[in-house]
């Protein structure tokens, strides 16, 4: 399992070669990953300032912490 | 996780994907992806339980993406960014591009926003583009034609230039 931090404004920027992530437009506390070989997933944030992104690439989606 | 969609063991995306949430129930998500060398816009739909998706397949010489860049309200249509040198518009449900834009200069970065969001663009109804390069360029823009007429040009000075440099 890989672990993944990054701070917040996220942006379009990769977190690694195999994943992506961004802001979900009208939402105030979701994001959207892509990930290889996965998908795409949205996923609810618990925080504003700063975002654990645990991606496990064997499953579908990913975990937010 | 709100929602998700597999689209399968051998893709990989080739930039951040872009998603738009219209209701609680509704929201749209454009990605680009290369599946062994086919290069694909998909935009997937996701209204409650129900998923739709719709795929376009980009043909033709391209530099390699660099972006998806949203245009309007709803995510009907996005803005396809080809390494800052060409944008192409795309609508769901339609096979090829609506438009496309051979960007004028060698920007450094392309980003849209709505023109409410700033004071210089504020009086105009559109969503706006700029393309910053050795100056910031601001262009109304709409998914059914390129851009034409910038609304305004600013030159940009040293320290910002090197920090676009640097990005």
């Amino acid at each position: 399992m890989a672990g993944i931090s990054s701070p917040f404004p996220l942006s379009s920027t990769p977190l690694s070669q195999n994943v992506y992530i961004s802001t979900v437009t009208n939402s105030a506390s979701e994001v959207v990953v892509a990930a290889d070989g996965e998908g795409l997933s949205i996923h609810h944030v618990r925080a504003k300032s700063f975002v654990l992104i645990l991606l496990d690439c064997t499953k579908s989606g990913g975990v937010i912490v | 996780m709100v929602s998700s969609y597999s689209v399968g063991p051998d893709i990989k995306f080739l930039c951040a994907p872009v998603s738009v949430r219209n209701t609680h129930e509704n929201t749209v998500t454009w990605a680009f992806y290369d599946n062994k060398g086919d290069l694909t816009l998909v935009c997937w739909t996701q209204n409650g339980v129900e998923c739709n998706t719709h795929t376009i397949h980009i043909t033709g010489d391209k530099p390699f993406i660099h972006s998806l860049l949203s245009i309007g309200n709803v995510g009907e249509s996005i803005l396809v960014n080809f390494g800052h040198a060409r944008l192409e518009c795309y609508g769901n449900g339609e096979t090829s591009s609506r438009w496309g834009w051979d960007i004028p200069g060698k920007p450094n970065s392309l980003t849209t926003f709505k023109s409410s969001e700033s004071l210089l663009t504020k009086n105009i109804v559109a969503d706006v583009l700029l393309v910053l390069g050795e100056q910031s360029i601001f262009y109304p823009i709409s998914a059914v034609n390129p851009p034409e007429n910038a609304l305004v040009s600013i030159p940009l000075d040293e320290v910002t230039l090197n920090s676009l440099r640097n990005d």
